[in-house]
């Protein structure tokens, strides 16, 4: 039916439609976040993640050596400020650790149930989605290491985003400026509800909101848990611009600073009971001790 | 034999600078919404070995190079390999009459590959997300991209000859 080569050249437009179709298939496949694809993300993650993170080592080196000297060449200015901060920060632990003391002994005197409490996991970025159609990072911590999808990220005090890929000892994480990025917020002071929306800008957007009249600039975004999936009250930015009903939000996180990232790894419930001993340790852990009953009794 | 050979020496080294290129666009030179835009390696190899090595840079092997740099960089699954694959399509006949000609063409060449990737991807990232990427840091990142061929092109003549025989490299 053909010759050689014309038998050749048909296998070969049959397997270029094949993966074409293939690329169609899988584009509708990702443009309608189908979990089948979860797998093949997984995979990638742990074969590039370690790749990644040895070829990048060189590069995060000379980022941090042009940091440092850059930070060298404005010392003084900026060890004043660090010991203005240690003193202003010294006197605030002290309000932080009796307020928490006393926090502690009213939930115990109420038998109230603790909201969820958590623990954190310090990661290093070791990729970067490269910017223009996708605003992501990889980290490299895992499955291994008690992440989880969805689980929560901050830099050091301010959410940046959450997991959306994981891997045995990699994660890939959406930050809050992507495009696909929708989390929960509300805005301080004037608790109006509102959706913070990415669109791949350094100036995500507030939609939906509750009380649109009452935004002003410079009112703190924070996340409102509602979906779940972030814990209440994490800072996220705050109120930069108000122009044609859109508003634009500066995020807290310092994006160019962002080496290592913190994990928020939620815990289980805790209830107080009655007759425990509550115990709050200096790093913020919560801890009952249940009084020996008979022994007390005899 | 020594044919045999060759061809696995040539399927390695594709697959090698494939996979160094998705790592190397990777990479954290900077994070987040203010940095810029990283070029996009990917685009440069697959186009340096449509000219080069065309009977292993076919359509299938651009679709392999195109899910694994979605899948590694986490942008939506598809997108990019629609659009590599959809590219590389409509420049398979220019890139025969490209192979023979000095780097300035083609350079000029793969200016309207980036173009069109860049394009496509930026399309399709559109309609999967029914918001309009922002244009300026694609801009940027074709640009980007396109500085960077003849710089990579250079580079991976030089691998190129390794695995030529004397005679052959002259």
């Amino acid at each position: 039916m053909f010759n050689g080569m014309g038998f050749w050249r048909v296998v070969g437009r049959g397997v270029s439609v094949t993966a074409l179709l293939a690329a169609v298939a899988i584009y509708i496949l990702g443009a309608t976040s189908d979990p089948r694809l979860q797998p093949l993300r997984e995979v990638a993650l742990d074969i590039s993640a370690p790749v990644t993170e040895v070829t990048g080592a060189p590069v995060r080196f000379t980022r941090r050596i042009a940091g440092d000297a850059g930070e060298f060449l404005d010392l003084a200015a900026y060890n004043k400020k660090l010991r203005e901060d240690v003193v202003s920060l010294s006197q605030w632990r002290e309000v932080a650790l009796r307020l928490e003391a006393e926090n502690a002994q009213l939930r115990a005197l109420n038998k109230v149930t603790l909201a969820p409490r958590f623990d954190y996991i310090t990661a290093q970025v070791i990729g970067n989605s490269g910017g223009a159609f996708t605003q992501s990072i990889t980290i490299n911590a895992g499955r291994a290491q008690g992440v989880r999808p969805g689980t929560v990220v901050m830099d050091g005090t301010a959410a940046i985003g959450r997991v959306v890929a994981l891997g045995e000892n990699a994660a890939r994480v959406v930050l809050v400026t992507d495009a696909s990025s929708r989390i929960p917020a509300v805005l301080q002071p004037g608790d109006i509800r509102a959706l913070l929306i990415g669109d791949n800008t350094g100036k995500p957007k507030l939609q939906f909101l509750s009380k649109p009249g009452r935004v002003v600039k410079g009112q703190r975004v924070l996340t409102s848990n509602h979906g779940g999936i972030f814990p209440k009250g994490l800072p996220l930015g705050t109120v930069d611009s108000l122009l044609d009903n859109v508003v634009q939000v500066t995020p807290s996180a310092d994006f160019r600073q962002l080496e290592f990232v913190r994990l928020v790894i939620e815990r289980v419930d805790l209830t107080i009971d009655s007759d425990a001993v509550l115990i709050v340790r200096a790093d913020g852990e919560v801890e009952q001790e249940k009084a020996d009953d008979e022994g007390d009794e005899e | 034999m020594k044919a045999v050979w060759s061809s696995i020496w040539a399927l390695a080294l594709v697959l090698v600078t494939c996979g160094v290129a998705i790592v190397l666009t990777n990479i954290a030179m900077g994070v987040g919404p203010n940095s810029t835009p990283w070029p996009r390696f990917s685009v440069i190899v697959v186009f340096f070995w449509m000219l080069h090595r065309p009977e292993i840079m076919a359509v299938p092997m651009v679709f392999a190079v195109g899910l694994a740099q979605d899948l590694v960089l986490g942008d939506i699954p598809g997108a990019g390999v629609l659009a590599l694959v959809l590219a590389s399509m409509m420049m398979m006949r220019w890139t025969v009459a490209l192979r023979t000609m000095p780097l300035v063409w083609r350079w000029i060449g793969f200016a309207g590959f980036a173009a069109l990737v860049f394009a496509l991807e930026w399309v399709l990232t559109a309609a999967a997300r029914l918001m309009l990427p922002p244009l300026e840091l694609v801009l940027v990142q074709g640009g980007m991209t396109f500085l960077m061929y003849p710089v990579i092109s250079v580079a991976m003549r030089q691998i190129l000859r390794i695995g030529r025989t004397p005679t052959r490299s002259l």
